[in-house]
């Protein structure tokens, strides 16, 4: 287990951050930590690297506590917070020799950790440079640079994409997949089509507590609205299908018009999955079924239900 | 200790990267240039009491000009969250920083003993007087560098912290000036509190190893509150 969260809590004041929050996470998962602003992901990341300590609850990396074995978490995670802080006085080589000197690594490791920053982000051109002097997206991957310096078990991105320009956000989601092969990666997102792109796994944070976890498809899956189905029937009558359709157990309402000659085109609301009943009802009353489907509901519509609405996403 | 030499480094490349230094030097070194020059002509002494007598107040404006970015300068960038989740102590950080302010003064006084050489050519210098009160300066210095990297540890705008750190200098440095309005009891206790009687003791060829513990014991104490200080800003 990369980590393991028992009942984390983090409040200011009286105001909870993170609200006993418990999770597992595998060595290998790319997770995303999914949430409106302010839900509660920069501080859950901030206890799992050991920046802020729990109010309550523990949190344990590699098996090492948050807190009682601190820079033994620290060794084993590589750290990217959410702005980006970087030291714009100095040069891309002076920022990642200062890094890794403070990560401990002198001589040929950190030559080796600095080639494996400077090759796997892109940083060639730029590594003489002054910092102040880069792009943003430059800036973001001198940051991720510095966060796999040292070759870590656990990579933590706060928001690593916010603020780039497309073509800046597909480099970056490439480079943290290709990362994400060998590492644990934790990245937090409010962009939903990120999350799909990059992660296995999600967690959907919203104030402060952990509301869906699961793979994206199983997500899908889950809070699918059972309730939906349309169906395209070849069929003469469509009041006597509404008809046939509305007497089914379980059905809200239906919905049918005319889609051609002979066709009928019909959208089904119900409470539960009521694929087979009505594949029945076709066989039994003689209609030919030429589609019938269940839309999966997109990640968007399960955030909003499980954030409790649009408030900021 | 590679960690603090690691800091110290940037610290230094920080400094020599940007006008910081460049400018500190200079004004420093026309400023007390000025105080020799007009201790030699004006009073005719081929001496570098006046400097020493000044250098306390220079010391109040200049202090705090390096040290005020220490650490607020990574506070307001968010620099120091990335310094906290390093597997750095916060002790190593605070004596990083502190070397390398540390190293931005010495080279400063170390640039000014070119006053008591060239008064040497025009008169007699008493050498180991000189060379204790430079002495005396530096760990003073050291002492003031320490108040100033606490004040900046405890704000992230940098003018707040060259003000915080101004005021607990000036109260060392006028502790011992306002003895005499006091009880002797009280008084006492302020001219042991301020940084004058001490100063003066070495200043005048006196080394005293009283004196030389008062400030080291000083600094040591402001540098643990500001290793406190950036530990405690993670338990709010």
């Amino acid at each position: 287990m990369m980590i393991e969260t028992q009942r984390l809590s983090k409040r200011y004041g009286r105001e909870p951050a993170v609200d006993e929050v418990t999770f597992s996470i595998r060595r290998g998962e790319i997770v995303g930590f999914l949430g409106p602003n302010g839900a509660g992901k920069t501080t859950t990341m901030r206890m799992l690297t050991g920046y802020l300590p729990p109010t309550s609850g523990t949190a344990a990396v590699a098996g090492h506590d948050v807190v009682s074995e601190s820079l033994e978490v620290r060794r084993r995670v590589g750290y990217l917070p959410e702005t980006t802080p970087l030291y714009p006085e100095l040069t891309v080589r002076e920022y990642l020799e200062f890094i890794g000197g403070l990560r401990g690594l002198a001589g040929a490791r950190l030559a080796a950790g600095i080639e494996r920053s400077v090759e796997s982000c892109g940083l060639r051109k730029v590594f003489g440079k002054g910092i102040g002097e880069l792009s943003k997206g430059y800036r973001q991957r001198v940051g991720i640079g510095q966060a796999i310096l040292h070759d870590p078990d656990l990579l933590i991105l706060d928001e690593p994409t916010s603020g780039l320009d497309p073509s800046q956000v597909v480099e970056v989601r490439d480079l943290v997949s290709s990362l994400g092969k060998e590492k644990t990666v934790i990245l937090s997102t409010h962009v939903l089509s990120e999350v799909q792109a990059v992660c296995s796994r999600v967690l959907i944070i919203s104030a402060g507590r952990i509301v869906a976890d699961g793979g994206i498809t199983e997500l899908r899956a889950t809070h699918a609205q059972a309730s939906e189905l349309t169906l395209l029937v070849k069929a003469a009558d469509d009041a006597d299908l509404r008809a046939r359709l509305g007497a089914l157990p379980g059905v809200r309402s239906v919905h049918a018009e005319p889609a051609g000659v002979g066709f009928i085109r019909a959208r089904v609301a119900a409470a539960e999955d009521l694929r087979e009943p009505v594949f029945r009802l076709a066989v039994s009353s003689g209609w030919t079924l030429l589609e019938l489907s269940q839309p999966a509901s997109s990640l968007e519509e399960i955030f909003l239900k499980l954030t409790g609405g649009g408030k900021s996403i | 200790m590679s960690s603090v030499r690691v800091i110290l480094r940037k610290e230094l490349l920080t400094y020599f990267n940007s006008p910081i230094a460049y400018v500190f030097l200079t004004v420093f070194l026309i400023l007390s240039g000025w105080l020799f020059s007009s201790g030699m002509f004006l009073r005719g002494e081929a001496s570098v009491s006046t400097f020493i007598e000044i250098a306390p107040l220079l010391f109040l404006f200049f202090i705090p000009s390096i040290t005020m970015r220490l650490f607020s300068e990574e506070l307001s960038r968010g620099t120091f969250e990335v310094l906290a989740t390093l597997p750095v102590r916060d002790g190593e950080i605070v004596l990083g920083k502190f070397l390398a302010a540390a190293t931005l003064l010495a080279s400063a006084l170390a640039a000014t003993l070119v006053f008591p050489v060239s008064v040497s050519f025009a008169g007699d210098v008493d050498g180991g007087r000189t060379l204790a009160s430079y002495g005396g300066l530096g760990l003073m210095g050291l002492a003031f560098l320490s108040m100033g990297a606490f004040a900046s540890s405890v704000t992230q705008r940098e003018i707040l912290a060259f003000i915080v750190g101004f005021l607990i200098m000036m109260a060392f440095f006028l502790a011992g000036k306002f003895t005499v309005f006091f009880p002797p009891a009280v008084s006492a206790v302020l001219d042991f509190i301020g940084v004058d009687s001490h100063i003066g003791n070495i200043s005048r060829g006196v080394v005293d190893t009283r004196d030389v513990i008062y400030f080291l014991t000083l600094t040591g104490f402001f540098l643990y509150l500001t290793a406190y200080s950036l530990g405690s800003r993670r338990w709010k």
